[in-house]
């Protein structure tokens, strides 16, 4: 049978991935020391992130604001 | 949740969507928005505007769930040429919690759809399933096997160089 609202699956799926990030943020990259190697520091351009991190940020700051809601009543 | 579709009788027929001109409906046109940025520039200004938002929290206290509320939307931006599938597919999640946070500062009890429904073991199917299965180990009996009347059959050399007998 074919599956008519695709929602719950794509939204389930960001969700276990901004879980998983979350999770995994905190292992950070062996850095090399050299002159040439690149500043771990510098934050990756809009273009680097690909649209479905893009996509979990915003997902992330609305949620932020629904807590916020929350607690402020 | 996920929505089975039942079956339908008023389908279009096969080979339909080529009678028209090709080019001749929107969503066979290059997107209008091709970015998940572009699309919310267009859906979050509209879901936040007080006559959509209006009608949007009277569907949701309908009961209607807010991922079938998002999908439409996604649906009809698609329809109308507005972005492709793609980013459709992409907006939908962020449509889906923004959605979900009009409806808390609204202060509606809403459906998200989200949620996993339990699913519940109908009584009935439990009893038939163990009647069959009852039925079944009656009528095939474990067959015994009995060796001793198994005889040894001795293989006749078939080799070139094998003593004929």
């Amino acid at each position: 049978m074919a599956l008519v609202n695709p929602a719950p699956i794509a939204y389930d799926t960001i969700m276990d991935k901004i879980k998983y990030d979350e999770s995994h943020s905190s292992v950070e990259k062996p850095t090399g020391n050299g002159l040439l190697t690149r500043n771990s520091k510098m934050q990756p351009e809009k273009s680097d992130i690909s649209e479905i991190d893009r996509v979990a940020r915003y997902i992330k700051q609305i949620k932020k604001q629904r807590e916020e809601l929350k607690q402020n009543g | 949740m996920v929505e089975i579709a039942e079956p339908t009788f008023s389908a279009p027929i096969p080979g339909q969507s080529l009678t028209a001109e090709l080019g001749s409906r929107p969503w066979q046109q290059p997107p209008q928005f091709t970015t998940v940025e572009q699309a919310l520039e267009y859906y979050i200004p509209r879901l936040s505007s007080e006559e959509v938002s209006s009608s949007l929290m009277d569907v949701l206290e309908m009961g209607i769930p807010v991922t079938t509320v998002a999908n439409t939307l996604q649906l009809s931006g698609v329809m109308e040429g507005k972005h492709s599938v793609d980013v459709g597919i992409l907006v939908m999640p962020v449509l889906v919690e923004m959605i979900s946070f009009l409806a808390d500062a609204a202060g509606i009890d809403y459906d998200s759809g989200t949620e996993k429904r339990k699913t519940k073991i109908n009584k009935s199917i439990v009893d038939k399933a163990l009647t069959m299965l009852q039925e079944e180990t009656e009528e095939k009996p474990v067959e015994e096997i009995d060796t001793s009347e198994v005889e040894s059959v001795e293989e006749e050399p078939k080799g070139l160089m094998s003593r004929r007998m």
